[in-house]
Order: structure tokens, then sequence, then C-alpha cells
């Protein structure tokens, strides 16, 4: 149980922290600058809050009130930079059994030999760090910290320098690791699809405050604020005012800010007739009509013709540009090679375009 | 009261070799709370410390005269308690040369230390080491090359010194005649020949010396 | 940018052609004479008379232990006239050619004393005293370039004291510094003119003076040297010194008159 209530003071940024993470592996995300780096170093005691408390399974590391401030090398912590971090100045072997220093010589070796073992490091232990590549130099800091027998991990984008294929194989090392040694760890990034395979809970960061919490299906279907969208690829972010509402059908449309459309949408309880909401559609959700076909029943609320101004080819999928009105396009639609393909679309083909209405999600407003 | 060659010569590489000796361990200290800690009065500190680089060794002189002599702030104490006074001996020789050259390794060596990754300090810290393991096993190893430089730049500055040197130590024959104070007497003296043998042997030990410095930091480094 | 730099050049020079101006303008109207420190009072007082008495004409003294001083000028300092506390110093000279031999003259004498702090606890009474363990140092000028110095082993060694002593001596470059290791405390006894005794009147106070016979009389030599490009004015600077003013002068800072050899 890890709990942090801090807040500290940058001159032109300012971070005010209020995280408390049970799970396991808690991802920290957000883009640069949001602040994620600072509050793993204030959890590791590397820089101090001006304010607020930190406490680690109970233990109080910080608590600016009392006095409290545990010295960084009693908090128990395994720390992995993005940047790597090994000391130039010592081979792998004697890197990594620098972490275990507390042992007698004969059980510290065995411990180093065996974390050699398990983070596939054996045959370089006399190798200096200059001399290993970037992939390696992760996988021995991470060793490095474990060998300490850590009670909480930090990772700061450790895997951030790294080409791809090593990436996916050391975030396998990485879940594998933790598995096997139970340690609860928060691990920052700003990479989506990292953040999807790895975490178990995610915290959203932004300009220093957490912007959301919770399961990484909560935050990319559910995202609570037209920040967190944006972060996670929500394209299609619009502001509206509710004109209509049908309760009994449980229905209610929404004319868009200065589009010439209108969409329909399910109808968010206490909403009433003229408020301003904003909502989003994930751009894989929207769908080309194939002409001809008829449109399904739950397709047909929200059906709109228009142009195909930009087709962007993204390697595994193609991003559509869709105008249907004055602005340069309305919609961005995202279609897997696959079913592209299979439409034959061009820019500048007329199209129509459908989605369910439950693929729209209702951003709450800020009170 | 005659003053060999000799002794002049064996005289300022014993003063130097002191004087190098103390500069290493108390500039060191020194250097790394310039580097590592944050206090009130830090710069003042510093600039203090490293005036005598700027301030012609007779001014220097002056200073640890008003402070090292039988009146002076320090010595007045040192002198009423034990009788003894620093100026006049051999002592007071360590005292000029450390003092002057001091700045020269405090520079090198706070540089040094500044240039460590503090990153690596802070990761040694999050292992669980001590700031004085960290010190010894991390920051000491990586800032090597920058404490060579400063301890070599140091002995030759304490071999040369001169002008405070003779302020504090006096010249006397046999006992505070370092070997740029014996040059100097025996120039003023007119005593060519003898000045000429100084010379000649100082250059070669000080050359000897720079090499076997270089040859040894090639090989610490 | 390069205007800056410009600037900062003209800048830069402008001392440089400061220096050139000063020394241009008074080089004929210059005496410069080297004087044993021992009489420096004495002669600043003799200066400022004689420039009173010689419109335009600036007195330079350059005041130092003997011996360096007549080592400057072997070394070609441009002095007009040299006064040292020793004939050794001025035979030095004249022996390499360097006085105009027909200007010598023995101006003045001095003696030696033993000086103390004004307010020393011990009581010295023969410099058999100085062998008594609260002495513990003895300054005396560098017998190599210091006449004071010169005389000071004299007296010791007339006194057989010199072995004794030999530990407790400090060396001085000249003999205001013995006199200021006194005052300041940093000696308990020094060897000095009983000229200079009184120059530090509130901090030392004699001790003991030493009588003729245990040292060489103290002479003071004055000469013009060859090669000046003012020998006029440096021969009369050397009779306003034995003149009736000069003598004045000199009497009052407590120098012993002297006859022509």
């Amino acid at each position: 149980m890890i709990e942090v209530d801090i807040a500290k003071n940058f001159g032109n940024f300012s971070l005010d922290l209020s995280l408390h993470l049970q799970k396991d592996f808690t991802v920290l995300f957000g883009p640069s600058g949001s602040g994620k780096s600072v509050a793993l170093q204030t959890i590791a005691g590397w820089m101090q809050p001006d304010s607020g408390t930190i406490r680690v399974n109970g233990l109080v590391y910080f608590d600016k009130k009392t006095g409290v401030n545990l010295p960084i090398n009693r908090r128990h912590i395994g720390y992995v930079l993005q940047e790597p971090s090994l000391f130039p100045h010592m081979t792998l072997f004697e890197n990594i059994a620098y972490g275990a220093s507390g042992l007698p010589s004969g059980e510290r070796k065995r411990k180093v030999l065996q974390i050699i073992e398990r983070m596939r490091l054996k045959g370089l232990e006399n190798h200096f760090p200059s001399q290993i590549s970037g992939g390696q130099k992760q996988r021995g800091a991470l060793a490095r910290a474990l060998v300490a027998s850590p009670l909480l991990f930090l990772l700061d984008e450790p895997f951030a320098s790294l080409d791809n294929p090593v990436r996916e194989k050391l975030r396998l090392d990485l879940l594998r690791i933790i598995k096997e040694d139970n340690i609860p760890i928060i691990f920052v990034t700003h990479d989506v699809d990292e953040a999807f395979v790895l975490a178990e809970e995610m915290v959203v960061l932004n300009e220093g405050r957490v912007e959301q919490r919770g399961s990484k299906e909560d935050i990319f279907y559910r995202p609570q604020t037209h920040n967190a969208a944006k972060f996670f690829g929500a394209k299609n972010i619009f502001r509206g005012k509710i004109t209509e509402i049908h309760s009994e059908e449980g229905k209610m449309t929404v004319g868009v800010e200065r589009k010439a459309f209108k969409a329909v949408m399910p109808y968010r309880p206490g909403t009433v007739v003229g408020e301003w909401i904003t909502f989003c559609i994930r751009p894989e959700e929207i769908m080309i009509l194939k002409e001809g076909k008829p449109i399904k029943a739950n397709l047909q609320r929200n059906v709109f013709t228009g142009e195909i101004v930009r087709i962007v080819e993204r390697g595994a999928e193609h991003t559509l540009f869709f105008k249907q009105g004055e602005d340069d396009y309305d919609f961005e639609i995202s279609l897997s090679n696959l079913a592209y393909r299979s439409l034959h679309l061009q820019e500048g083909d007329r199209v129509s375009v459908a989605f369910k209405w439950e693929s729209i999600w209702l951003i709450p407003q800020k009170k | 009261m005659e003053g060999s060659v000799f002794f002049s010569l064996r005289l300022s590489l014993q003063v130097a070799a002191v004087a190098t000796v103390l500069i290493v361990l108390i500039g060191t200290s020194v250097a790394y709370f310039l580097a590592r800690k944050d206090f009130r009065g830090k710069e003042l500190v510093d600039i203090l410390l490293t005036l005598p680089l700027v301030l012609p060794p007779t001014v220097t002189g002056y200073y640890l005269i008003w402070l090292a002599g039988r009146n002076g702030l320090v010595g007045e104490y040192i002198f009423h308690w034990t009788g003894w006074n620093i100026l006049f001996t051999w002592y007071a020789a360590v005292l000029a040369s450390f003092v002057v050259a001091l700045p020269l390794m405090l520079k090198t060596t706070r540089a040094a230390i500044e240039s460590v990754d503090p990153n690596l300090v802070n990761i040694s810290y999050t292992l669980g080491h001590g700031e004085l393991k960290t010190f010894f096993k991390v920051i000491l190893p990586l800032s090597k090359k920058g404490m060579v430089a400063g301890t070599i730049l140091s002995f030759a500055r304490a071999m040369g010194e001169f002008g405070a040197t003779l302020m504090v130590a006096g010249n006397i024959p046999g006992r505070t005649d370092t070997m740029p104070i014996a040059i100097y007497t025996s120039v003023s003296s007119g005593d060519w020949s003898k000045a000429n043998i100084m010379v000649i042997f100082f250059t070669l030990v000080s050359g000897a010396f720079l090499y076997i410095a270089s040859r040894l930091s090639k090989k610490i480094i | 940018m390069n205007k800056r730099a410009l600037v900062l050049i003209l800048i830069s020079i402008c001392p440089l052609l400061l220096i050139t101006r000063e020394s241009i303008g008074q080089k004929d109207k210059e005496i410069i004479v080297s004087a044993a420190i021992s009489l420096t009072n004495a002669f600043e007082e003799i200066g400022k008379n004689f420039q009173g008495k010689h419109k335009n004409v600036r007195f330079l003294g350059n005041f130092g232990g003997s011996g360096a001083l007549a080592r400057q000028i072997i070394g070609g300092a441009p002095v007009d006239v040299f006064a040292s506390a020793s004939p050794k110093d001025m035979d030095d000279l004249d022996q390499m050619n360097m006085i105009l031999k027909d200007t010598r003259i023995n101006f003045a004498g001095n003696k030696i004393v033993l000086v103390v702090p004004v307010n020393a606890a011990f009581q010295l009474t023969s410099f058999h005293d100085l062998k008594r363990a609260e002495i513990k140092r003895i300054a005396i000028g560098n017998p190599k370039t210091v006449p004071a110095g010169r005389y000071a082993e004299e007296v010791l060694r007339h006194f057989s004291l010199a072995e004794a002593l030999k530990d407790k001596l400090i060396f001085a470059e000249n003999v205001r510094q013995v006199l200021d290791y006194v005052a300041r405390g940093e000696v308990d006894a020094g060897m000095v003119y009983s000229t200079d005794a009184p120059i530090k009147a509130e901090r030392v106070k004699i001790a003991i003076e030493a009588s003729e016979q245990s040292h060489k009389p103290v002479v003071y030599p004055i000469a013009v040297i060859k090669g000046s490009k003012k020998e006029i004015l440096g021969k009369e600077f050397i009779s306003f010194v034995v003149s009736q003013e000069g003598k004045q002068i000199m009497k009052k800072y407590g120098f012993k008159p002297l006859e022509r050899p």
C-alpha cells in the first residue's frame, strides 16, 4: 500500500499529487513535463516535497509536519532510470554486487550469480558497462536493484531508449520477475502501448496533477477528462449543447459546437436541455458503410455522409479524415489494413459513416 | 650557520610533501562539501579559500603573520598556553605552502566531484549505502582525474612557494631556508656559484617530479 | 561586436601611455639615492631640504639592506648616489669600478644596541644574559647581506656567544625588519643601531649598548655612482649631506658625526 499526498512548487510548475496505490503493477502515465519523474524522485527521497506525506506499507517515509524525512538509503526502494545508470568504473558483477553489500561475501556472490542467470546476463560478469548493449545495461540495472531486496520498485521509462523488439522482451522479463518476487511496481511511461501491456492499474498525470485513475479499460474507453481522452488517442472529441431529451427512450440529441451535425447518444441522467457537454468517439469505433448494404438498426441513429479528404498510411493501420461540413475535417477514422483494402477507398470518395451510440463516451464536466 | 645545498633541497621536498598530504586530505573534504552541500555562506567560504590564489604571496604572508604571529589572532593563545610559536620554524613553511596551494586542489577537485552524474550518486544511496561509502566507492573513483591533477599542481606550487614562506618562516640557514629562499639569498649576496648549483638541482628535481607524476597519473587514471 | 573589442583594446593600452608620459617628463630632474635602510628617516628629511634648495629637482630615496642595494647597482640599477652602512658594500662596488672614487666620503657613524619589546618580562644587563632559557629567539640582520647583521655577529663573537646562541638566531633582510620583529614581539631580543630604536619607541626599548670594542666601527660611506647621468647633481647632494645643515639633520636622528678620513 503506497500513499503519496504531496505538493511541490517549482516556479513555473507545481506538483499536487494524491496517489493511493494498492495493486502490484501501477503505471504512471502522462505527457512529458507532467511530473511523473518528479513523483518517483520524491518517493525515493531524491527530492523533498514542500508539504505532505509519503507512506509505504504503513512506514512513514516523509511527513512535513512532523519533520520526518527518511534518508534515501533507508527507504529500501529499487530504482531504474531511463538513462543507463550502471557505475562505469565497475564490472557488471561488481555493479550488481554493489546492491547486495549487506551480505557476507559467499552469500552475496551466490545471490548475484543467481540474478545474473535470471536476467539472462550470463557470461557478461566481467564486462564493463561500456562494453555491453543498452538492453543488457538495463537488465543489469534491474538486477542490481533487485538484488537489494527492495520493498518497492520504481521504474522511470526504463526501456524508452531501447529498440522495439528489445523493449518487448524486457517487458516480459519484468513481468516474469515481479511475478516471481512479488514486489509492487510503479512504472512510468508515456507510451500508450507499453502502458496497456503492463498495467494492472493506471494513473494518468497531467501538469502535476492526477487526471484520472483506474484500470486500463477505464481510462481507454471511459476517459474522465478531456486530457485523459486526448492522451489515449481518443481523437474525436466534441463539445455540444443538448437540444432534445427523450428520457423515456433513454436518448438525447446534442448539437455539436461549430459543426453542422447532431449526435444522438444515451441519455445521461441529471443532464438538462441547453447544457453543454463534451463527448468523444474512438477512431476505430467509426465504421464506413459499404454502398448498397443495408444499415444495421443499432447504427441508424448516427449516420453521416461526406467526403474522405485525406488518407494516411500508418504501417499497421490507415487513418482516414472524413469531412461533411465546413471544417478541414470532422472525424478521424482508423481502419485496419485488412478493412481498408476491402473498401477500395480513395481520397475524394464520398462515403457514409456511422457509429454505435454506445461508442459515444461522455466526458464528465469538471465542476 | 652554513646551510648546505642538500639541506635546502631536502627541506623543500619535505615541506612540499607534508603540505601536499594536508592539502589532499583537507582539500578533498572541503571540496566535497562545496560540491555537494548547500549552506549559508557557502560561496563566501569558497572565495576566502581561493583568495591566496589571486593575492600576491606577500599579502598572504601578511595575513598569516596577522593570524599566527606571537601576537596574532590565533598565535597569541598558542604562545600563551604553550610558549611555542609557529613563525620561524619549518612548520610555518608548510603553513605558507598549504595556504597558497590549497585553492588549486579545491578548484580541480570541486569541479571533478561536481561533474559526477548526480543520478549515480543517488542510485548508490538508493541501493542502501551511506554518504561515506558512496564517497569512497562512487564519487572518488569517478573524480580521480581531477584530484590527481590537483595534487600535482599543489605539490608543484608548494615546492616553489617563496614570498609568504620568507615572511613567516624567515630565512634561517640550516633551519628554514627552502631552496627558493636559499637561491634568493645566494643571488642577493652575489654568491652566483652556489646559486647556479641550486638552480640546476632544483630544475632537475622538479622536472623529474613532473615526469614521475605524469607516468603515475596515467596509471591511476 | 568589433566595436566593443576595439574599445576594450584602447582602454587596456591607456595605462601604458600614462607610464611613458611620466618617465619622459621627469627624467632630467630626478636624483636617485640608494641608502642603507637605517638612514631612511634622516635621508628623507635631507632629501626634502635638498629639493627645497634646488628648483625642479625630485629626490627619490631607495632604502634597503646595503648588500641588496649593492647587488641592484651591480645589476645595472640607475642609481646616482649610494650610501651604505658599512665600508664593505662600498668596497665591493669600488672593486668593480662602479663608483667615482674621488666622491667617496665617510659621513656618519652609529652604535650597536640590543633592543627588547617594551613590556618584556625579563631584564637583560649583559649580552651573556641572552643565554637564558626564556630568551628563545634573537633577531639580527642576515650577515651575508646586512651590515648590521655583520656588526651583530662581531659583537656576539667578541663575547664568545656565537656558538651558544647559534640556534636562537633569526635572520632578517634588513635592520628595520629586525626592529619590526622586536616591536611585534615575534622575537625576544634584536640587535639594531641605536638610531633605529627611537623609530619604534612605543614598542621597543634599549636593553644594552654594545661597547665600541666589541665590533668594527660603524662607518657610513657615500659616493656617486659611475655612469650616473647626474654626476653634478650627485656631487651636490653629497656636499649637502656633509654640510652644516646636513650634519644637523644627521645629529637630530642620533647619528655620530665623522670627520673626513
